[in-house]
């Protein structure tokens, strides 16, 4: 590894700061929207290990917002790709590709030995089967969703049950809003910061808050949950 | 008895400030949401009524559920939920 590599990730983070995130291991569970963002930032900036996780196939869909997507990809695994992206970007990542859904039955196998989880899925049902694997691991879990101009992102504790209690099951209902490029970017970084202060020991801001992105009047507003 | 109410992540218009609901003694959260669609109605709001249908909500910061009573001054969240990845 060239030594100036993360030259630039300092002094916003130390030296120490930058050798412990090459000591952890982060699960991502979504390879879309948001999650092809959050892998791309976790490469780049030199966590040790990543494990992506999706069980789904690029389609024309995709093609609007997600960053590992592009045409000549089109049918190919969402997994396998984010892999070799990161391959690319940066080897000295050890990086696992896990091409199937995430599930009550696999999830607590495609965890084993992480230190932290980061919730980039696209569906309720989903998020809160992950929320209670990572309570099984005693893992947190760095949580963002998007619709439409908005965003949202909070810190999970294992088994604090925020995940139930913000979607309740009339949630599952609620009319959609479209994703537009520019959300899943903003979501994805605010998580991806998250993420690094929690596997820094930093204090995290957003444990027992919940973070609203509004891109139409640019208001972030957090509220205590 | 008063309420305020408070909007997370809905596509409203800019002007669209918090708003103080009367409502009748012994309400509960989904009294709020019906009075909510009413609110919009009487601004000219166009909405999909499933999206206050679904919201999820909170008084005075603690998760609520549409049977749970409200009293006097609480303040009720209305939250969108979003899903998308």
């Amino acid at each position: 590894m060239n030594s100036g590599r993360y030259s630039r990730n300092m002094p916003a983070l130390s030296p120490e700061e930058c050798a412990v995130l090459r000591q952890k291991h982060v699960c991502v569970v979504g390879c879309g929207g948001l999650g092809g963002y959050i892998i791309e930032i976790l490469a780049r900036i030199g966590i040790g290990a990543l494990t992506v996780v999706d069980g789904d196939v690029f389609d024309v869909t995709n093609l609007n917002r997600q960053l590992l997507s592009d045409e000549t990809l089109l049918g190919a695994k969402k997994a396998e790709i984010a892999a070799a992206r990161v391959s690319r970007i940066n080897s000295d990542v050890k990086i696992t590709a896990v091409s199937e859904l995430f599930t009550a039955q696999n999830g607590l196998r495609i965890l084993e030995g992480c230190d932290l989880v980061v919730d980039a899925l696209d569906n309720i049902d989903s998020r809160q089967v992950l929320a209670d694997v990572c309570a099984k691991r005693n893992l947190f879990l760095v949580h963002g969703a998007i619709s439409g101009w908005f965003g949202q992102v909070t810190v999970v504790a294992p088994g604090s049950k925020v995940l139930d209690k913000l979607y309740p099951p009339r949630a599952k209902d609620a009319p959609k809003k479209g994703n537009p490029s520019f959300t899943p970017a903003v979501c994805a970084s605010i998580q991806a910061a998250e993420a690094i202060k929690l596997l820094c020991g930093r204090q995290t801001s957003l444990l027992g808050k919940l973070l609203f992105i509004d891109l139409r009047t640019m208001e972030f507003i957090k509220i205590n949950i | 008895m008063k309420v305020l109410v408070k909007f997370f992540v809905f596509d409203l218009p800019p002007d669209f400030a918090d708003a103080e609901l009367e409502l009748p003694e012994g309400s509960v959260v989904n009294d709020v949401l019906e009075a909510c669609l009413k609110l919009f109605e009487q601004r000219n709001v166009t909405m999909d009524v499933n999206e206050l249908k679904t919201a999820t909500v909170m008084v005075n910061d603690k998760w609520a559920d549409v049977g749970d009573p409200i009293a006097d001054g609480d303040t009720i969240s209305i939250i969108r939920p979003m899903d998308g990845g």
